[in-house]
Protein backbone atom coordinates (compact mmCIF):
# COMPACT_ATOMS: atom_id res chain seq x y z
CA UNK A 1 0.00 0.00 0.00
CA UNK A 2 1.10 3.48 -0.93
CA UNK A 3 0.33 6.13 1.31
CA UNK A 4 1.31 9.88 -0.53
CA UNK A 5 2.17 12.47 2.06
CA UNK A 6 -0.74 14.84 1.52
CA UNK A 7 -2.96 12.03 2.34
CA UNK A 8 -0.56 11.10 5.46
CA UNK A 9 -1.00 14.49 6.55
CA UNK A 10 -4.62 14.51 6.45
CA UNK A 11 -4.70 11.20 8.44
CA UNK A 12 -2.79 12.81 11.03
CA UNK A 13 -4.56 16.22 10.95
CA UNK A 14 -7.93 14.46 11.85
CA UNK A 15 -6.46 12.44 14.47
CA UNK A 16 -4.70 15.06 16.63
CA UNK A 17 -7.78 17.34 16.00
CA UNK A 18 -10.04 14.75 17.90
CA UNK A 19 -7.75 14.47 20.47
CA UNK A 20 -8.60 13.33 23.48
CA UNK A 21 -10.14 10.51 21.46
CA UNK A 22 -9.92 8.00 19.01
CA UNK A 23 -10.47 9.45 15.03
CA UNK A 24 -12.15 7.26 12.31
CA UNK A 25 -12.50 7.33 9.13
CA UNK A 26 -11.78 5.79 5.34
CA UNK A 27 -9.00 5.79 3.19
CA UNK A 28 -9.43 5.25 -0.35
CA UNK A 29 -7.15 3.55 -2.57
CA UNK A 30 -6.86 3.16 -6.15
CA UNK A 31 -5.10 -0.07 -6.41
CA UNK A 32 -2.30 -0.04 -3.84
CA UNK A 33 -2.60 3.75 -4.03
CA UNK A 34 -4.11 5.86 -1.28
CA UNK A 35 -6.07 8.73 -2.90
CA UNK A 36 -8.14 10.31 -0.45
CA UNK A 37 -8.73 10.30 3.49
CA UNK A 38 -12.20 10.74 4.27
CA UNK A 39 -12.90 11.86 7.87
CA UNK A 40 -15.56 9.77 9.60
CA UNK A 41 -17.45 11.22 12.66
CA UNK A 42 -16.35 9.00 16.19
CA UNK A 43 -20.28 8.16 17.50
CA UNK A 44 -18.58 6.94 20.98
CA UNK A 45 -16.22 9.23 21.61
CA UNK A 46 -13.39 7.97 24.17
CA UNK A 47 -9.36 8.04 24.08
CA UNK A 48 -9.25 4.36 24.17
CA UNK A 49 -12.49 3.36 21.62
CA UNK A 50 -14.21 4.48 18.30
CA UNK A 51 -17.37 3.21 16.18
CA UNK A 52 -17.06 4.92 12.31
CA UNK A 53 -20.03 7.16 11.52
CA UNK A 54 -20.26 7.99 7.90
CA UNK A 55 -23.38 9.55 5.71
CA UNK A 56 -24.80 6.25 4.87
CA UNK A 57 -25.54 7.53 1.42
CA UNK A 58 -22.85 8.95 0.96
CA UNK A 59 -20.15 5.59 1.85
CA UNK A 60 -22.55 3.70 -0.40
CA UNK A 61 -21.75 5.51 -3.06
CA UNK A 62 -18.38 5.24 -2.42
CA UNK A 63 -18.72 1.85 -2.48
CA UNK A 64 -20.14 1.91 -5.86
CA UNK A 65 -17.03 3.33 -7.17
CA UNK A 66 -14.14 1.12 -8.02
CA UNK A 67 -11.89 1.97 -5.53
CA UNK A 68 -10.84 -0.27 -2.53
CA UNK A 69 -11.47 0.85 1.44
CA UNK A 70 -9.27 1.25 3.75
CA UNK A 71 -11.22 1.60 7.20
CA UNK A 72 -8.62 4.23 9.41
CA UNK A 73 -8.17 5.00 13.41
CA UNK A 74 -5.95 6.55 15.79
CA UNK A 75 -4.70 5.25 18.85
CA UNK A 76 -4.09 7.93 21.00
CA UNK A 77 -0.95 6.36 22.90
CA UNK A 78 -0.99 2.89 21.39
CA UNK A 79 1.49 1.80 19.11
CA UNK A 80 -0.29 1.60 15.61
CA UNK A 81 -1.02 -1.95 16.12
CA UNK A 82 -4.14 -3.99 16.09
CA UNK A 83 -5.79 -4.35 19.76
CA UNK A 84 -7.71 -6.70 21.15
CA UNK A 85 -10.74 -4.68 20.47
CA UNK A 86 -9.79 -4.12 17.17
CA UNK A 87 -9.44 -7.93 16.77
CA UNK A 88 -12.87 -9.01 18.28
CA UNK A 89 -14.70 -6.20 16.36
CA UNK A 90 -13.08 -6.63 12.65
CA UNK A 91 -16.12 -7.78 11.92
CA UNK A 92 -17.65 -7.90 7.67
CA UNK A 93 -13.58 -5.99 7.67
CA UNK A 94 -11.75 -9.03 8.29
CA UNK A 95 -9.07 -9.43 5.78
CA UNK A 96 -9.59 -6.10 4.19
CA UNK A 97 -7.30 -3.70 4.76
CA UNK A 98 -6.80 -1.40 8.39
CA UNK A 99 -4.89 1.38 8.81
CA UNK A 100 -4.08 2.81 12.12
CA UNK A 101 -2.21 5.90 12.70
CA UNK A 102 -0.40 6.53 16.66
CA UNK A 103 -0.95 9.61 17.55
CA UNK A 104 1.84 9.67 20.36
CA UNK A 105 4.56 8.24 17.77
CA UNK A 106 3.52 10.11 14.63
CA UNK A 107 3.36 6.34 13.01
CA UNK A 108 1.20 4.95 10.59
CA UNK A 109 0.68 0.87 9.72
CA UNK A 110 -1.71 -0.86 7.65
CA UNK A 111 -2.79 -4.80 8.73
CA UNK A 112 -5.29 -7.16 7.48
CA UNK A 113 -6.97 -8.44 10.88
CA UNK A 114 -9.60 -11.31 11.19
CA UNK A 115 -10.85 -12.95 14.31
CA UNK A 116 -7.74 -14.73 14.32
CA UNK A 117 -5.00 -12.41 14.56
CA UNK A 118 -3.55 -9.80 12.27
CA UNK A 119 -1.06 -9.63 9.28
CA UNK A 120 1.08 -6.61 8.40
CA UNK A 121 0.41 -5.06 5.15
CA UNK A 122 3.71 -3.27 4.13
CA UNK A 123 3.50 0.31 3.46
CA UNK A 124 5.69 1.55 0.86
CA UNK B 1 -39.84 -4.35 -3.66
CA UNK B 2 -37.41 -2.88 -1.99
CA UNK B 3 -33.69 -2.19 -3.21
CA UNK B 4 -30.81 -3.41 -1.01
CA UNK B 5 -27.53 -1.81 -1.65
CA UNK B 6 -24.52 -4.19 -0.77
CA UNK B 7 -21.10 -3.07 0.69
CA UNK B 8 -18.09 -4.15 -0.97
CA UNK B 9 -17.67 -6.29 1.61
CA UNK B 10 -20.83 -8.12 1.45
CA UNK B 11 -20.68 -8.64 -2.65
CA UNK B 12 -18.67 -11.74 -2.71
CA UNK B 13 -22.40 -13.15 -1.54
CA UNK B 14 -24.54 -11.83 -3.75
CA UNK B 15 -22.47 -12.50 -6.79
CA UNK B 16 -21.38 -9.52 -6.97
CA UNK B 17 -24.01 -7.04 -7.37
CA UNK B 18 -23.86 -3.36 -5.94
CA UNK B 19 -27.29 -3.85 -5.28
CA UNK B 20 -30.49 -6.42 -5.25
CA UNK B 21 -33.95 -6.74 -4.67
CA UNK B 22 -35.67 -7.76 -1.78
CA UNK B 23 -39.85 -7.94 -1.10
CA UNK B 24 -41.18 -6.87 2.19
CA UNK B 25 -43.28 -4.46 4.34
CA UNK B 26 -40.84 -4.28 7.19
CA UNK B 27 -37.12 -4.20 7.73
CA UNK B 28 -37.49 -7.98 9.17
CA UNK B 29 -39.43 -8.80 6.02
CA UNK B 30 -37.31 -7.24 3.34
CA UNK B 31 -34.12 -8.33 5.20
CA UNK B 32 -35.48 -12.08 5.64
CA UNK B 33 -36.41 -11.96 2.14
CA UNK B 34 -32.73 -10.92 0.95
CA UNK B 35 -31.33 -13.77 2.88
CA UNK B 36 -33.55 -16.19 1.27
CA UNK B 37 -32.93 -15.49 -1.87
CA UNK B 38 -28.90 -15.04 -1.11
CA UNK B 39 -28.24 -17.74 1.01
CA UNK B 40 -24.83 -16.96 1.40
CA UNK B 41 -25.06 -14.08 3.23
CA UNK B 42 -26.15 -16.87 6.47
CA UNK B 43 -26.22 -15.04 9.57
CA UNK B 44 -24.19 -12.07 8.69
CA UNK B 45 -26.95 -9.61 8.45
CA UNK B 46 -29.66 -11.11 10.76
CA UNK B 47 -28.51 -13.54 13.90
CA UNK B 48 -30.86 -14.67 17.34
CA UNK B 49 -33.63 -12.73 15.81
CA UNK B 50 -31.78 -9.35 15.28
CA UNK B 51 -29.36 -7.71 13.34
CA UNK B 52 -26.26 -9.28 13.09
CA UNK B 53 -23.55 -6.95 15.21
CA UNK B 54 -21.35 -6.33 12.58
CA UNK B 55 -23.77 -4.56 9.94
CA UNK B 56 -25.85 -1.37 10.13
CA UNK B 57 -28.88 -1.54 8.26
CA UNK B 58 -30.20 2.47 6.93
CA UNK B 59 -33.66 3.77 5.42
CA UNK B 60 -33.80 6.67 4.44
CA UNK B 61 -30.54 7.89 5.52
CA UNK B 62 -31.20 6.87 9.02
CA UNK B 63 -30.32 3.65 11.32
CA UNK B 64 -33.15 1.59 11.64
CA UNK B 65 -31.98 0.75 15.08
CA UNK B 66 -32.82 4.26 15.94
CA UNK B 67 -36.27 3.67 14.50
CA UNK B 68 -38.03 0.93 14.85
CA UNK B 69 -35.33 -1.62 14.30
CA UNK B 70 -36.24 -4.62 12.32
CA UNK B 71 -40.23 -3.55 12.87
CA UNK B 72 -39.57 -0.70 10.89
CA UNK B 73 -41.85 -0.18 8.01
CA UNK B 74 -40.45 0.08 4.25
CA UNK B 75 -42.38 2.14 2.06
CA UNK B 76 -42.96 0.69 -1.54
CA UNK B 77 -39.85 2.16 -3.45
CA UNK B 78 -37.45 3.23 -0.59
CA UNK B 79 -33.90 1.90 -0.82
CA UNK B 80 -32.78 -0.05 2.41
CA UNK B 81 -28.66 0.38 2.42
CA UNK B 82 -26.49 -2.55 4.53
CA UNK B 83 -22.85 -1.29 5.68
CA UNK B 84 -20.07 -2.72 7.59
CA UNK B 85 -20.93 -1.31 11.29
CA UNK B 86 -16.99 -1.10 12.38
CA UNK B 87 -15.76 0.11 15.51
CA UNK B 88 -12.72 -0.60 17.75
CA UNK B 89 -9.88 0.98 19.68
CA UNK B 90 -6.95 0.96 21.41
CA UNK B 91 -9.31 -0.02 24.02
CA UNK B 92 -7.01 -0.08 27.03
CA UNK B 93 -4.96 2.70 28.33
CA UNK B 94 -1.47 1.80 27.17
CA UNK B 95 1.30 1.80 29.43
CA UNK B 96 4.77 0.91 27.57
CA UNK B 97 6.33 -2.24 29.67
CA UNK B 98 9.16 0.96 29.99
CA UNK B 99 8.46 4.49 30.14
CA UNK B 100 11.05 6.96 28.09
CA UNK B 101 10.66 9.31 30.96
CA UNK B 102 8.81 9.47 34.54
CA UNK B 103 6.64 11.84 32.60
CA UNK B 104 4.84 9.19 30.68
CA UNK B 105 3.84 7.39 34.41
CA UNK B 106 1.79 10.41 35.14
CA UNK B 107 -2.13 9.20 34.97
CA UNK B 108 -3.57 6.15 34.53
CA UNK B 109 -3.83 5.47 38.20
CA UNK B 110 -5.91 2.67 39.65
CA UNK B 111 -9.50 2.55 40.74
CA UNK B 112 -10.18 0.02 43.62
CA UNK B 113 -13.43 -0.80 45.63
CA UNK B 114 -14.05 0.39 48.76
CA UNK B 115 -16.33 -2.77 50.52
CA UNK B 116 -15.99 -1.99 53.99
CA UNK B 117 -16.36 1.97 53.20
CA UNK B 118 -19.45 1.31 52.06
CA UNK B 119 -22.18 1.83 53.78
CA UNK B 120 -24.65 -0.38 52.16
CA UNK B 121 -23.90 -3.03 49.74
CA UNK B 122 -26.18 -1.94 46.98
CA UNK B 123 -24.17 0.59 46.66
CA UNK B 124 -20.46 0.32 45.27
CA UNK B 125 -17.55 3.27 46.36
CA UNK B 126 -14.77 3.11 44.16
CA UNK B 127 -11.58 5.14 44.92
CA UNK B 128 -9.45 6.73 42.30
CA UNK B 129 -5.97 6.30 43.68
CA UNK B 130 -4.44 9.42 42.88
CA UNK B 131 -1.20 9.33 45.03
CA UNK B 132 -0.14 6.55 42.86
CA UNK B 133 1.31 9.29 40.51
CA UNK B 134 5.45 9.81 40.38
CA UNK B 135 5.22 12.21 43.05
CA UNK B 136 2.38 11.31 45.12
CA UNK B 137 -0.72 13.26 44.07
CA UNK B 138 -2.98 14.24 41.34
CA UNK B 139 -1.32 17.26 40.99
CA UNK B 140 1.70 15.54 38.64
CA UNK B 141 -1.36 15.90 35.85
CA UNK B 142 -1.73 19.33 36.03
CA UNK B 143 2.45 20.51 36.60
CA UNK B 144 2.50 18.37 33.89
CA UNK B 145 -0.26 19.73 31.63
CA UNK B 146 0.06 22.84 32.70
CA UNK B 147 4.17 23.21 31.56
CA UNK B 148 3.07 20.89 28.20
CA UNK B 149 0.37 23.91 27.46
CA UNK B 150 2.88 26.60 27.95
CA UNK B 151 5.33 25.17 26.15
CA UNK B 152 3.33 24.27 22.95
CA UNK B 153 1.87 27.48 23.35
CA UNK B 154 5.08 29.37 23.20
CA UNK B 155 4.41 30.78 26.13
CA UNK B 156 7.35 28.91 27.52
CA UNK B 157 10.55 29.11 26.35
CA UNK B 158 14.02 27.95 27.23
CA UNK B 159 15.56 30.14 29.68
CA UNK B 160 12.57 31.15 31.28
CA UNK B 161 11.98 30.41 34.89
CA UNK B 162 8.68 28.94 36.86
CA UNK B 163 7.27 30.88 39.73
CA UNK B 164 4.34 28.87 41.33
CA UNK B 165 2.97 30.53 44.83
CA UNK B 166 2.50 26.86 46.44
CA UNK B 167 3.68 24.86 49.38
CA UNK B 168 1.83 21.89 48.80
CA UNK B 169 1.69 18.87 46.18
CA UNK B 170 1.59 21.61 43.34
CA UNK B 171 4.72 22.63 44.20
CA UNK B 172 6.54 18.92 44.30
CA UNK B 173 4.81 18.55 40.93
CA UNK B 174 5.85 21.46 39.11
CA UNK B 175 9.44 20.48 40.81
CA UNK B 176 9.77 17.29 38.84
CA UNK B 177 8.34 18.83 35.85
CA UNK B 178 10.99 21.55 35.88
CA UNK B 179 13.57 19.71 36.99
CA UNK B 180 12.93 16.99 33.82
CA UNK B 181 12.36 19.46 31.70
CA UNK B 182 15.45 21.71 32.64
CA UNK B 183 13.62 25.14 33.63
CA UNK B 184 14.63 26.31 36.97
CA UNK B 185 11.72 26.66 39.81
CA UNK B 186 10.84 29.00 42.71
CA UNK B 187 8.25 28.27 45.33
CA UNK B 188 6.75 30.99 47.44
CA UNK B 189 5.30 30.00 50.17
CA UNK B 190 4.81 30.82 53.83
CA UNK B 191 6.98 31.27 56.03
CA UNK B 192 5.36 28.70 58.48
CA UNK B 193 5.04 25.88 56.43
CA UNK B 194 6.27 22.70 57.69
CA UNK B 195 9.87 22.20 57.22
CA UNK B 196 8.76 18.46 55.56
CA UNK B 197 7.84 20.15 53.08
CA UNK B 198 10.74 22.86 52.49
CA UNK B 199 12.88 19.91 52.28
CA UNK B 200 11.09 17.91 49.64
CA UNK B 201 10.81 20.86 47.28
CA UNK B 202 14.53 22.14 47.87
CA UNK B 203 15.46 18.12 47.10
CA UNK B 204 13.48 18.21 43.52
CA UNK B 205 15.72 20.97 43.00
CA UNK B 206 12.93 23.98 43.99
CA UNK B 207 14.42 27.28 45.19
CA UNK B 208 12.56 28.75 47.90
CA UNK B 209 10.48 32.10 48.75
CA UNK B 210 9.20 32.80 51.71
CA UNK B 211 5.89 35.14 52.57
CA UNK B 212 4.72 36.69 55.63
CA UNK B 213 3.37 33.66 58.13
CA UNK B 214 0.60 36.14 59.08
CA UNK B 215 -0.67 36.38 55.65
CA UNK B 216 -1.42 32.59 54.95
CA UNK B 217 -1.53 31.39 51.69
CA UNK B 218 -3.42 34.09 50.10
CA UNK B 219 -0.15 36.14 51.11
CA UNK B 220 2.23 33.77 48.87
CA UNK B 221 -0.47 34.43 45.91
CA UNK B 222 0.23 38.15 46.29
CA UNK B 223 3.75 37.94 46.53
CA UNK B 224 4.51 35.55 43.72
CA UNK B 225 2.26 37.63 41.49
CA UNK B 226 4.47 41.20 42.18
CA UNK B 227 7.20 39.19 41.73
CA UNK B 228 6.02 38.07 38.20
CA UNK B 229 5.04 41.67 37.44
CA UNK B 230 8.89 43.12 38.45
CA UNK B 231 10.60 40.62 36.36
CA UNK B 232 8.87 39.08 32.95
CA UNK B 233 11.60 36.13 32.83
CA UNK B 234 9.24 34.54 35.64
CA UNK B 235 6.13 32.27 34.14
CA UNK B 236 3.79 32.48 36.76
CA UNK B 237 1.81 28.45 35.63
CA UNK B 238 -0.70 29.64 38.53
CA UNK B 239 -3.14 26.43 38.82
CA UNK B 240 -6.27 28.40 40.23
CA UNK B 241 -6.36 30.06 36.66
CA UNK B 242 -4.82 27.89 34.19
CA UNK B 243 -7.76 25.87 31.98
CA UNK B 244 -4.63 23.19 31.13
CA UNK B 245 -5.64 22.63 34.78
CA UNK B 246 -9.07 21.35 34.05
CA UNK B 247 -7.98 20.39 30.98
CA UNK B 248 -5.89 17.19 32.50
CA UNK B 249 -8.70 16.36 34.25
CA UNK B 250 -11.16 16.14 30.89
CA UNK B 251 -8.44 14.62 29.13
CA UNK B 252 -6.89 12.10 32.06
CA UNK B 253 -8.37 11.79 35.23
CA UNK B 254 -12.07 11.62 33.83
CA UNK B 255 -11.56 10.11 30.91
CA UNK B 256 -10.02 7.46 32.48
CA UNK B 257 -13.18 6.37 34.61
CA UNK B 258 -16.14 7.08 32.18
CA UNK B 259 -13.20 4.17 30.18
CA UNK B 260 -12.79 2.13 33.44
CA UNK B 261 -16.35 2.12 35.08
CA UNK B 262 -20.08 1.59 33.22
CA UNK B 263 -22.21 3.27 35.67
CA UNK B 264 -21.38 6.52 38.06
CA UNK B 265 -23.97 7.99 39.58
CA UNK B 266 -21.93 10.64 42.17
CA UNK B 267 -18.32 11.44 41.39
CA UNK B 268 -17.19 13.51 44.99
CA UNK B 269 -13.56 15.04 44.85
CA UNK B 270 -12.23 17.99 47.37
CA UNK B 271 -12.41 21.58 46.36
CA UNK B 272 -9.27 22.76 45.96
CA UNK B 273 -8.47 24.90 42.59
CA UNK B 274 -11.88 23.36 41.36
CA UNK B 275 -9.66 21.40 38.34
CA UNK B 276 -10.72 18.19 39.32
CA UNK B 277 -14.25 18.79 39.88
CA UNK B 278 -14.58 20.89 36.87
CA UNK B 279 -12.79 18.91 33.94
CA UNK B 280 -13.49 15.27 35.48
CA UNK B 281 -16.84 16.36 36.02
CA UNK B 282 -17.52 17.55 32.52
CA UNK B 283 -15.97 14.64 31.11
CA UNK B 284 -18.40 12.40 33.22
CA UNK B 285 -21.27 14.53 32.24
CA UNK B 286 -20.53 13.33 28.91
CA UNK B 287 -20.58 9.71 29.50
CA UNK B 288 -23.05 9.15 32.33
CA UNK B 289 -25.66 12.83 31.75
CA UNK B 290 -27.13 11.91 35.16
CA UNK B 291 -23.88 11.87 37.03
CA UNK B 292 -24.01 14.09 40.57
CA UNK B 293 -20.49 16.26 40.49
CA UNK B 294 -19.92 16.58 44.72
CA UNK B 295 -17.49 18.67 45.96
CA UNK B 296 -16.04 18.22 49.44
CA UNK B 297 -16.04 21.69 50.64
CA UNK B 298 -13.93 22.99 54.37
CA UNK B 299 -16.35 24.54 57.06
CA UNK B 300 -15.25 27.95 56.51
CA UNK B 301 -12.64 28.95 59.61
CA UNK B 302 -11.98 25.04 59.73
CA UNK B 303 -9.33 24.35 56.85
CA UNK B 304 -8.69 21.15 55.53
CA UNK B 305 -5.13 21.12 54.42
CA UNK B 306 -5.28 20.79 50.41
CA UNK B 307 -9.12 22.10 50.38
CA UNK B 308 -11.03 25.38 49.78
CA UNK B 309 -14.02 26.71 51.36
CA UNK B 310 -15.19 29.38 48.93
CA UNK B 311 -16.17 31.15 51.73
CA UNK B 312 -12.96 32.62 52.42
CA UNK B 313 -13.35 35.13 49.87
CA UNK B 314 -11.13 33.66 46.60
CA UNK B 315 -13.00 31.37 43.82
CA UNK B 316 -10.57 30.64 41.41
CA UNK B 317 -11.04 31.73 37.99
CA UNK B 318 -11.28 27.89 36.55
CA UNK B 319 -14.07 27.06 39.18
CA UNK B 320 -17.62 27.90 37.58
CA UNK B 321 -19.92 26.74 40.65
CA UNK B 322 -22.75 26.79 38.99
CA UNK B 323 -20.99 23.35 37.57
CA UNK B 324 -20.98 21.38 40.91
CA UNK B 325 -24.10 19.78 41.62
CA UNK B 326 -23.61 19.22 45.47
CA UNK B 327 -21.54 21.03 48.02
CA UNK B 328 -20.89 18.70 50.94
CA UNK B 329 -19.17 21.06 54.28
CA UNK B 330 -16.78 18.90 56.08
CA UNK B 331 -14.96 19.72 59.11
CA UNK B 332 -11.60 18.89 59.91
CA UNK B 333 -12.35 16.21 62.46
CA UNK B 334 -14.75 14.62 60.28
CA UNK B 335 -11.95 14.35 57.69
CA UNK B 336 -9.39 13.03 59.64
CA UNK B 337 -11.53 10.17 61.14
CA UNK B 338 -12.02 9.08 57.72
CA UNK B 339 -8.82 9.16 56.91
CA UNK B 340 -7.94 6.82 60.13
CA UNK B 341 -11.40 4.74 58.90
CA UNK B 342 -9.93 4.25 55.67
CA UNK B 343 -6.22 3.11 56.33
CA UNK B 344 -8.06 0.61 59.01
CA UNK B 345 -10.43 -0.81 56.99
CA UNK B 346 -9.61 -1.12 53.41
CA UNK B 347 -5.73 -0.83 53.62
CA UNK B 348 -5.09 2.78 51.86
CA UNK B 349 -3.14 5.63 53.51
CA UNK B 350 -4.53 8.70 52.71
CA UNK B 351 -4.16 12.55 52.54
CA UNK B 352 -6.32 14.29 54.87
CA UNK B 353 -8.59 15.91 51.88
CA UNK B 354 -9.04 12.32 50.86
CA UNK B 355 -10.54 11.33 54.38
CA UNK B 356 -13.24 14.88 52.81
CA UNK B 357 -13.70 12.96 49.60
CA UNK B 358 -14.36 9.76 51.37
CA UNK B 359 -16.32 11.03 54.53
CA UNK B 360 -18.43 13.23 51.40
CA UNK B 361 -18.61 9.74 48.99
CA UNK B 362 -19.74 7.72 52.38
CA UNK B 363 -22.83 10.46 53.07
CA UNK B 364 -23.84 10.39 49.29
CA UNK B 365 -23.91 6.55 49.02
CA UNK B 366 -25.90 6.31 52.38
CA UNK B 367 -28.42 8.77 50.40
CA UNK B 368 -28.89 6.07 47.24
CA UNK B 369 -30.77 3.15 47.15
CA UNK B 370 -28.03 1.85 45.05
CA UNK B 371 -25.53 2.63 42.40
CA UNK B 372 -21.74 3.69 41.85
CA UNK B 373 -19.54 6.81 43.89
CA UNK B 374 -16.69 7.45 42.89
CA UNK B 375 -14.20 9.55 45.43
CA UNK B 376 -10.72 10.88 43.87
CA UNK B 377 -8.39 10.52 46.59
CA UNK B 378 -6.21 13.25 45.72
CA UNK B 379 -2.36 11.68 47.62
CA UNK B 380 -0.98 9.99 50.16
CA UNK B 381 -0.79 10.17 53.87
CA UNK B 382 2.79 9.86 53.35
CA UNK B 383 3.69 13.74 53.41
CA UNK B 384 1.50 14.04 56.92
CA UNK B 385 3.83 11.75 59.13
CA UNK B 386 4.68 14.21 61.42
CA UNK B 387 1.30 15.30 61.92
CA UNK B 388 -0.52 14.25 65.19
CA UNK B 389 -3.52 13.23 64.39
CA UNK B 390 -2.92 10.01 63.12
CA UNK B 391 -2.63 8.41 66.75
CA UNK B 392 -4.12 11.55 68.78
CA UNK B 393 -7.38 10.49 70.46
CA UNK B 394 -10.53 11.59 68.66
CA UNK B 395 -11.24 14.69 71.01
CA UNK B 396 -7.58 15.89 70.37
CA UNK B 397 -7.44 15.78 66.67
CA UNK B 398 -8.55 19.33 66.42
CA UNK B 399 -6.22 20.74 68.42
CA UNK B 400 -3.37 18.72 67.21
CA UNK B 401 -3.99 20.30 63.50
CA UNK B 402 -4.22 23.84 64.86
CA UNK B 403 -0.90 25.02 65.19
CA UNK B 404 0.81 24.23 61.56
CA UNK B 405 0.33 25.50 58.07
CA UNK B 406 0.04 22.74 56.00
CA UNK B 407 -1.15 24.10 52.66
Amino acid sequence: MVIPAAVRAAIAEHARAELPNEACGLLLLDGDQAVEYVAGENASPSPYFFELRLDPVAWADIGDRDLEQAVVHSHVSAPPRPSRTDVERIGLWRDRPYVIYSVRLDELAAWRVSPDGYEPLPLA
Amino acid sequence: MTVVRIPPTLRGEVGGARQVEATGETVRDVLEDLVERHPALGNQILTNGGIAPFVNVYLGGEDVRTMDGLDTTVPDGETLILLPAMAGGSSQPWTPAVARSLLDLVGQTPLVELPRISPKESVTIYAKLEGQNPTGSIKDRVAKAMIEAAEASGELEPGRALLEPTSGNTGISLALVAALKGYPLTCVLPENATEERKRLLRLYGADIVHSPASEGSNGAVRLALEMAEADPRWFVPFQYANEANPRAHYEGTGAEIATALDRVDVLVAGLGTGGTLMGAGERLRETFPDVVIAAAEPLPGDPVMGLRSLDDGYVPPILDVSRLDRKVLVSNEQSVAAVRELLRLEGILGGVSAGAAIHVARRLAAELDEGVVVAILADGGWKYLSADFWDAPEAGVEQSMESTVWW
